[in-house]
């Protein structure tokens, strides 16, 4: 059996060699194309932990304007005038635009009245949130932070206005290669901000957030915010 | 009054044998005059690529109907192996155990993507003869089989860069879409003509097609005699695959991109070319260059009916009425054959 093995790997060694060498095929190791092409692999997470701590969440705790007088000021429309001239950012692609969506950085206090996390509880949605009653707010408004560990919201990405997809690192990047951006952002968020968070014995605890929301045509009635600072007092 | 019907029936006959013919051309002056720029090189040579694809499934197709059977899986063999050979030039082939990843050159991805459709075909073949499954749903089964494949393969994207780079020595794949150097003549002219040319010889010249005409003539017969119906099956279905996935790579050529949808519902198109240009659905009776010029009627009415601005609906309703009276005048023609043939042994007696 050994012997089989030995001489297996040995063909396939000398197939590979043999391939190489006549130019019907090229045996590279896995993920050096680049030296081969000249092309650089797009890096989602290009910038990675200078870009979250020096741009992001500055940008984002500058532009945060508290939650509870958002809200109160907004009435339940958050899509209006009124309240969309405190927004962070309107997308001006057609795509946004479309959907009439609106970003705002927002920040504040609360208390936390649910926890959804796999870390309290192991069958819980693994889109985990905080929910939470900001302070001073009675309204209707649901709002929801969140802790991850899976989070497809994009605020965090669209908020800020270095990130653009037509210049991303000095390059167009397609629709799926935005996506990723955003899911490494998120992910940013959840190895800064949450993961040092004692979620166990959050339920009850005031709260001091700053972070990210979008509100659509098509998702009005929930307030669901990534975090870049995230405090249980 | 006798030798004047037997005269006039010959005449219908000649007409009839021609058929296709006629129409073609009719079809041609009729949209020289409805489409204003229909009769120009360049219309002409986008008929003639899109006629390529056809073409090579129908011959495909033409040798699968005429030992009795039917293959629906050509346009996904072609759709998975564009799939195929998109992927092997954009992504390579990893193995991860080995910690490499594969490029293979132009030559050898063609080669490997044709070996693996034939493969298929095959594999279609075998399922009809050694399991007794009828060919309409042996091949359904499979046309299903290799779409999503076709999907699974690259997660339903679409593989985009595929014009290959001189370092990892894999370019020159857009050779097969585009048109023979310093020639307007598309490279898939090229191929569907030599196929053709190689089909027919094959199919009337040789002990292998006189066995796949009398497989489909009468196959109990044809095993009587010693002919292994099975085996010739089972080529004929990896011949079919064969041609599909010389399809397919035309096709991601052409378009410099691998979708897995490509190749849907391209197999109407090929029997539809086979059975106006004279193949028998009952098996036997076909011929290749009946098959040629039935592509160019259904790529002619295609891209004819696009050019005068008629919509893909009505299209496909014309279409559907352009095989079933090719049918019926085929039917018509058995008729009047085996009358001519009744009438001639009446004249001898």
């Amino acid at each position: 059996m050994k012997k089989r093995i030995i001489s297996l790997v040995l063909a396939a060694a000398f197939s590979f060699t043999m391939l190489s060498g006549c130019g019907i095929a090229k045996v590279i190791p896995i993920g050096t194309e680049g030296e081969y092409t000249g092309e650089v692999k797009f890096d989602a997470s290009a910038g990675g932990d200078t870009m979250w701590t020096d741009q992001l969440a500055p940008e984002i705790s500058e532009k945060a304007v508290d939650l509870t007088e958002l809200l109160n000021s907004s009435n339940g429309d958050l899509l209006g005038a009124g309240a969309s001239a405190k927004a962070a950012k309107v997308p001006t692609d057609s795509s946004a635009a479309a959907s009439k969506s609106i970003i705002y950085a927002v920040k504040g206090t609360g208390t936390v009245e649910e926890v959804v996390s796999k870390a309290v509880d192991p069958e819980a949605s693994s889109k985990g949130y905080l929910l939470i009653k900001p302070d001073g707010y009675s309204g209707e408004e649901v709002i929801k932070i969140a802790i991850g560990p899976v989070n497809m919201d994009t605020s965090l990405r669209d908020a800020v206005t270095f990130m653009d997809i037509n210049n991303y690192n000095g390059q167009k990047v397609t629709t799926n290669e935005w996506a990723d951006v955003a899911k490494s952002i998120n992910q940013m968020s959840q190895d800064y901000v949450v993961a040092n968070l004692d979620l166990a014995s959050a339920k009850g605890k005031t709260i001091e957030f700053t972070g990210a929301f979008t509100v659509s045509s098509t998702k009005k009635d929930e307030v669901f915010i990534t975090p870049v600072a995230l405090e249980i007092k | 009054m006798e030798k004047k019907s037997s005269s006039n029936n010959k005449l219908i006959m000649t007409l009839l044998n021609g058929r296709t013919f006629i129409v073609l051309v009719i079809l041609m002056i009729y949209f020289s005059f409805a489409a204003n720029n229909f009769m120009t090189v360049s219309s002409l040579l986008s008929v003639a690529k899109h006629v390529a694809l056809y073409g090579i499934l129908a011959i495909g197709m033409t040798y699968v109907i005429i030992t009795g059977g039917i293959d629906l899986s050509v346009g996904s063999v072609a759709g998975l192996a564009g799939m195929l050979a998109g992927g092997f030039i954009q992504e390579g082939f990893t193995i991860k155990a080995a910690g490499v990843t594969v490029y293979f050159s132009v030559p050898m991805v063609v080669f490997i993507t044709i070996l693996l459709g034939a493969l298929m075909g095959a594999l279609n073949g075998i399922i009809i003869t050694k399991f007794n499954v009828a060919p309409f749903i042996a091949t359904l089964g499979t046309m299903y089989i290799w779409r999503g494949f076709a999907n699974i393969r690259s997660n339903g994207a679409t593989y985009s860069s595929i014009a290959g780079y001189e370092g990892l020595g894999n370019t020159g794949f857009e050779f097969f879409g585009t048109s023979i150097a310093g020639t307007p003549i598309p490279c898939g002219v090229v191929i569907l003509v030599v196929i053709a040319v190689c089909a027919g010889i094959v199919l009337k010249k040789t002990p292998f097609g006189w066995h796949v005409l009398a497989i489909g003539g009468n196959e109990r017969a044809a095993v009587l005699s010693g002919i292994k119906a099975d085996k010739v099956k089972i080529w004929v279905y990896a011949f079919s695959g064969f041609c599909s996935a010389v399809v397919g790579i035309i096709a991601t050529s052409q378009l410099m991109s691998g979708s897995p949808k490509t190749g849907e519902s391209w197999e109407m198109n090929a029997i539809a070319a086979s059975v106006l240009g004279g193949t028998s659905m009952a098996g036997g009776i076909g011929n290749i260059g009946g098959t040629i010029v039935g592509a160019f009627v259904i790529g002619v009415i295609n891209d004819g009916m696009t050019m005068c601005g008629v919509t893909e609906f009505y299209q496909k309703v014309i279409r559907g009425i352009v095989i079933i009276l090719a049918v019926i005048i085929d039917q018509v023609q058995r008729n009047l054959q085996a009358k001519m043939a009744l009438q001639a042994r009446n004249e001898n007696k």
